[in-house]
Parts: structure tokens; C-alpha cells; sequence
């Protein structure tokens, strides 16, 4: 994670997993060795001595999780430096998250805990892909399955798990087989632009085997097992929404949605 | 000649007291210059030592959790009316404080266990030697101090406690940062479970500091139980060449530092990027540079100011080495690089 707001955001998280509140000042990170290029960085990169670095990068982590809809799991007090747990359950799936990272063995775990967060921001249903996978190990059955969700005949091509189609969310809107599709893409690693690119290609070709919508009636989303800033975002239009672990906290508020007439 | 501590009157002496007949001192060389108060203002002195920029709340919790640790008794000196002036431990007492004024927020036990705290006494300051003690005594504690131990002293020392009481217990009683112990005992479980050493000249820190990097994680397939630190599995090949990666390749006994491609701690994060990266890994593994695999591994952005500077830089290298060279090859080469600086500059100014 080349974000050094978020890797103290991931301390934070870590120091806060087993207590309600703790306060965590620069010298606790300090007090393993005294060269801390972690503490550097984030004086670096907000141009101030360490201890007021931090003050900064939680406000930052703040607007990053307003600008979600997505609720901070933590409250600071600048004053006596000291954090307070508002989400634990959140804290604890950063903790896994952190566990999980790049282990390309436990990418299964890495989708089942990324569907049960998702399950607390969508309406609709949400579907693993990758379970009935699992199930129906011959192609031409879980073929089948996915016809059950709006694809034609033979979506998946021999030698495919799941045709990029990690986890859907089946929109509430028209009915099957005219129901959109949202398709989240799980890599659990950090940011990386060119895994997405070839993820969302493989993904694409699947949805072009839906059986009454053409591509461009679903949406497409990466989801990384890091965080979306501003300063990693290519410049270019995306043909996916990138998203990150902080897409997965709790909603700010339980309806969001806004009525504008 | 051993200079010999000059005690005037009385000798120190050990005693409880209530924390109630403490005071602050606004003279206190810890104030410096940035926070004037006197006497008579001591809730002004709790605020300024609890809260930022001295964080006396950090010690709240190890307060609760341990009471006060007797083998550290604060220092203080006689005022007037029975009351003590604290000379040395002023944090400790501002941390005591807030819990013994905030009855509805800690459990009656642990503000009970702070009703008396010991405190060793320094004769009356009235005289000059007596003042001098006292000046001298804060100067060897605060500006000689003490050395912390090596990193590796720190692991060892981690790694046999929590055998002994197990992680949860330590991380209380010590209150230390998850992080902090992470960083010094997996590296040491690390070199433990593969059998491995590190000579007395090579940074442990440096190890540290590159298992903290997802990208040195993932290369050495590390796999940490999250709730003990105990290490599950490595790629024990992988390790030992990012050990040759950190110091240096093996020769007979020793390591060849010549052939280590990290010069400081910053460049931990360098090689973890480059070591997730097959064609990085490989230029890495080949040429021994770790600026020349980067540049595999450099975002847009970044490939972006490499060319930038490669651009100002080129017509001068070409010039520099070309100097007093008359030869078609020279003139080509000064040629070919302000041809390239132009041509990368127009790039550059498009992308604006």
C-alpha cells in the first residue's frame, strides 16, 4: 500500500482490534526503532512534523470516508490523542483484510468477506459466483446456473472458473432475463492497474454472453483489497469503478438515497 | 575522577503521599518557553501536560491496567504546607490526576490503587548545592538518558515473554503498539524457523522494516498467525535471497555487502514493489540495481518525472563526455541528446 495515510489508517485499525480506545501518539510508532520511514513518509507527504502529520491524515481518512457514504470506524481527539472504536466489526474485517493481502490461496475468503460487507451497502440480491462454481464442477452445469441469472447458453468456456464474474449484484430494477448486473471483481492485493485491466477484460467477454443485454447495459467494478485515492486514479475515463476496502464500511446512513425532484 | 553527588541536609528519602499534595512546578525545565504559568495555576499546567504537545493521557491505560510501578518512584522536592513539588515525573502525575478527578469514568479500584504514590525526596532546594543537585539530576535524566536497547536485544527480549505469558498479556502490561511488536518478532521468528543468522554488522532493522512491505510478503509467501505472530509458513528459498537482496550474497561464511541492493531503510519500499513484479524481480536479480528494476515497476506518473529529469540531464551528460571531441560519434551524440531532451519536453508539455 504506497498510501502512507492509509497504512497508518491499517495501524490504527490493528491497535484498536482488541480495546475500545487507545491513544496512539507518533512515539508509538517510533518506539520499536527510531528510524521509522513510515513516520517520514507521512511527515513527507503532508509537509509537517510527524506528530502533526497525523492529525492531518485522519481528517484526510475522514473526507475519504465521507466522500463514501461510508462510515469512519474510529473518532480521534487531537487533543489527548486518543481513538475511539465506533466500528468494531469494520475494524476487525481491516484486521482479516491486512491478513488476507496477496495470499493467493485465501482469495476465496477474500470474496466472502468483501459479499458479507457488500450485503450491508446494496439492496437486491448479492451472489458469489465462485460458490456454485465450487459445487458444480462441470462447465456445462454451472453453465446452466448462470442462465438462472440472465446469460445465455455457454457463458463460461472450458477451462473458466467464473469468467471474471467474482461476486454479482442483481440489481432491483426490470426482470430476468432484463435485469441489470452489477459485477464487482475482487483482487486481493494492492492497487494495480494492469490486474484490473486484464480481469475487466475477461469479465467483459462473459457479460457479452448475456442472454437479452448488451455489456453496456451492466456495470463493471475492481474491488482491491486497498484504498481508492485521488493521486493513484489513472487519468483517463475508467471503463470500471475502482473501489476499496473503505466501499465496504458501513453506510453513514441507513438510506441514502436522495429524492431530487 | 568519579564526580561525586553533593548532598546538602537532608538525604533523599522514600515515602508515599497523596498525589492531592503535589504540585507542579512552572519552572520546570520541560515547559521551556512555550507555556508560561505560575504556581497558582496548576489546573492550567494538568491541561498543558495531559493533553498535546506532552500526551500524559498515553499513560492513562498502563495507569489502569498496572497501577503505579513502585521500582519508579516520582521525585519531588518539600514546598510549603506539607505539600511536595514534583521535580521529576510530572507526566506520571498529570495522567494520575486526571484519573482520581474523574471518579464516573475509571473503576473505584484502579483510582484507589493511585490514593498514595511513592515518591523519593530530594532535600530542600533552598541552597545552592541543593539547587545544583536537583539541576544536575535533570540534565543526566533528560538529555544524557539512557540507550535503548538494539532492536534484535528488543525482539529477543519480546519473543521469550510472550512465551512466557502470551501476546495479549504483554501488549497490556507493556503497552506497546501491536505494530512494535510485530516488527521485532516476526523478523527474529523468521530467521529462527529457517535456521538463519544475522552477522553482528547487519542491520536487523533493515528486516524489520522490509517485512513490513506487502510486496516482501507476498515474495517470500509469508504466511503470520494475526493472533500469536507465530510464523505459518515461508518460502525458505525466497527468504534467504531477499536476506542477499538486504546484505548481500553469502560467501562462505560471511556476506559480500558489494552485492546488497538496498543502501538505507528507505529503499525497503523500493524492492517490494520490484519484487512483485516478475520482470522487475528478474532485471533485480541479474544486474544487482535496484534503480534499474524500478523503472519497470514506475506508475505513469512516475516514469513521467524520470523522463523529465532524464531529459535536462542527457545534453549535459553529452556534453560533459564529449568535451574537447571533435569526432562525428561526439558531434552525433550532442546531436541525439538535445534532439531527445526536445522531443521529451514537447511530450511532457502535451500531457500538461
Amino acid at each position: 500500500m504506497p498510501n502512507p495515510t492509509f497504512t497508518l489508517f491499517e495501524a490504527i485499525a490493528v491497535e484498536l482490534s482488541d480495546t475500545d480506545s487507545r491513544v496512539l501518539t507518533d512515539r508509538d510508532w517510533e518506539r520499536a526503532d527510531e528510524n521509522n520511514p513510515f513516520l517520514d513518509e507521512l511527515g513527507r507527504q503532508y509537509s509537517t512534523s510527524r506528530e502533526q502529520a497525523i492529525s492531518l491524515a485522519v481528517a484526510d481518512m475522514q473526507r475519504h470516508f465521507d466522500a463514501r457514504n461510508s462510515m469512519m470506524p474510529f473518532v480521534y481527539d487531537q487533543d489527548s490523542g486518543r481513538f475511539c472504536v465506533v466500528d468494531k466489526t469494520y475494524l476487525a474485517f481491516i484486521g482479516a483484510m491486512i491478513g488476507l493481502r496477496s495470499t493467493g490461496v485465501v482469495s476465496k475468503e477474500f470474496e466472502i468477506a468483501v459479499l458479507q460487507r457488500l450485503a450491508l451497502r446494496v439492496t437486491g440480491a448479492i451472489h458469489r459466483v465462485g460458490f456454485p462454481r465450487n459445487r458444480l464442477r462441470k462447465i456445462a452445469a454451472c453453465n446452466i446456473h448462470l442462465t438462472g441469472l440472465g446469460f445465455g447458453n455457454g457463458a463460461l468456456r472450458s477451462r473458466q472458473k467464473d469468467g471474471g464474474l467474482d461476486i454479482i449484484w442483481i440489481l432491483p430494477l426490470g426482470a430476468f432475463p432484463y435485469k441489470p448486473l452489477v459485477v464487482v471483481q475482487c483482487k486481493n492485493g494492492e492497487l494495480n492497474w494492469k490486474d484490473a485491466d486484464t480481469s475487466y477484460a475477461s469479465c467483459h467477454r462473459t457479460l457479452h454472453k448475456h442472454a437479452a443485454l448488451t455489456q453496456d447495459a451492466h456495470l463493471q467494478c475492481v474491488l482491491f483489497n486497498d484504498y481508492v485515492t485521488h493521486d493513484v486514479l489513472p487519468g483517463d475515463a475508467m471503463q470500471y469503478v475502482p473501489l476499496g476496502l473503505s466501499d465496504l464500511a458501513s453506510p453513514l446512513s441507513a438510506a441514502p438515497q436522495q429524492v431530487i425532484i | 575522577m568519579t564526580p561525586k553527588a553533593e548532598i546538602v541536609g537532608n538525604i533523599p528519602a522514600f515515602k508515599r503521599v497523596s498525589p492531592d499534595d503535589l504540585l507542579y512546578d512552572p519552572e520546570n525545565p520541560r515547559f521551556g518557553d512555550d507555556f508560561k504559568a505560575t504556581s497558582n495555576q496548576q489546573d492550567q499546567i494538568q491541561k498543558y501536560l495531559f493533553d498535546r504537545p506532552n500526551f500524559a493521557s498515553e499513560l492513562v491505560d498502563s495507569f489502569l491496567e498496572n497501577g503505579f510501578i513502585e521500582y519508579e518512584p516520582l521525585v519531588v522536592r518539600p514546598a510549603s504546607g506539607g505539600k511536595w513539588v514534583i521535580v521529576e515525573g510530572n507526566r506520571r502525575l498529570a495522567a494520575i490526576k486526571h484519573i482520581r478527578s474523574h471518579p464516573l469514568e475509571y473503576a473505584l479500584a484502579a483510582i484507589q490503587r493511585l490514593n498514595l504514590v511513592p515518591v523519593i525526596t530530594f532535600p530542600s532546594a533552598q541552597n545552592v548545592a541543593a539547587k545544583n543537585n536537583i539541576r544536575v539530576y535533570l540534565g543526566v535524566r533528560h538529555l544524557f538518558g539512557f540507550r535503548e536497547w538494539p532492536p534484535y536485544s528488543k525482539a529477543l527480549f519480546l519473543d521469550a515473554e510472550i512465551n512466557r505469558s502470551g501476546l495479549s498479556k504483554i501488549l497490556k502490561e507493556m503497552r506497546l503498539t501491536k505494530d512494535t511488536v510485530r516488527r521485532l518478532v516476526v523478523p527474529l521468528r523468521l530467521l529462527v524457523k529457517t535456521d538463519t543468522t544475522l552477522a553482528s554488522n547487519e542491520d536487523f532493522w533493515v528486516l524489520a522494516e522490509a517485512l513490513t512491505r506487502t510486496g516482501t510478503k507476498q515474495f517470500i509467501s509469508l504466511n503470520i498467525n494475526p493472533d500469536t505472530y507465530e510464523v505459518v509458513s515461508v518460502n525458505k528459498s525466497r527468504f534467504l535471497e531477499l536476506l542477499e537482496f538486504l546484505y548481500g550474497k553469502k560467501v562462505k561464511q560471511s556476506r559480500d555487502p558489494a552485492t546488497k541492493v538496498v543502501s538505507e531503510t528507505r529503499e525497503v519500499k523500493l524492492l517490494a514493489k520490484v519484487l512483485v513484479s516478475d520482470k522487475a524481480y528478474k532485471v533485480l536479480a541479474k544486474s544487482r540495481n535496484l534503480e534499474d528494476a524500478a523503472i519497470l515497476v514506475d506508475t505513469r506518473a512516475e516514469g513521467m518525472g524520470r523522463l523529465q529529469r532524464l531529459a535536462k540531464s542527457a545534453p549535459i551528460i553529452a556534453k560533459q563526455v564529449t568535451e574537447g571531441s571533435k569526432s562525428p560519434e561526439a558531434e552525433d551524440l550532442r546531436i541525439n541528446a538535445i534532439a531527445f531532451a526536445k522531443a521529451a519536453a514537447r511530450f511532457l508539455n502535451k500531457q500538461k
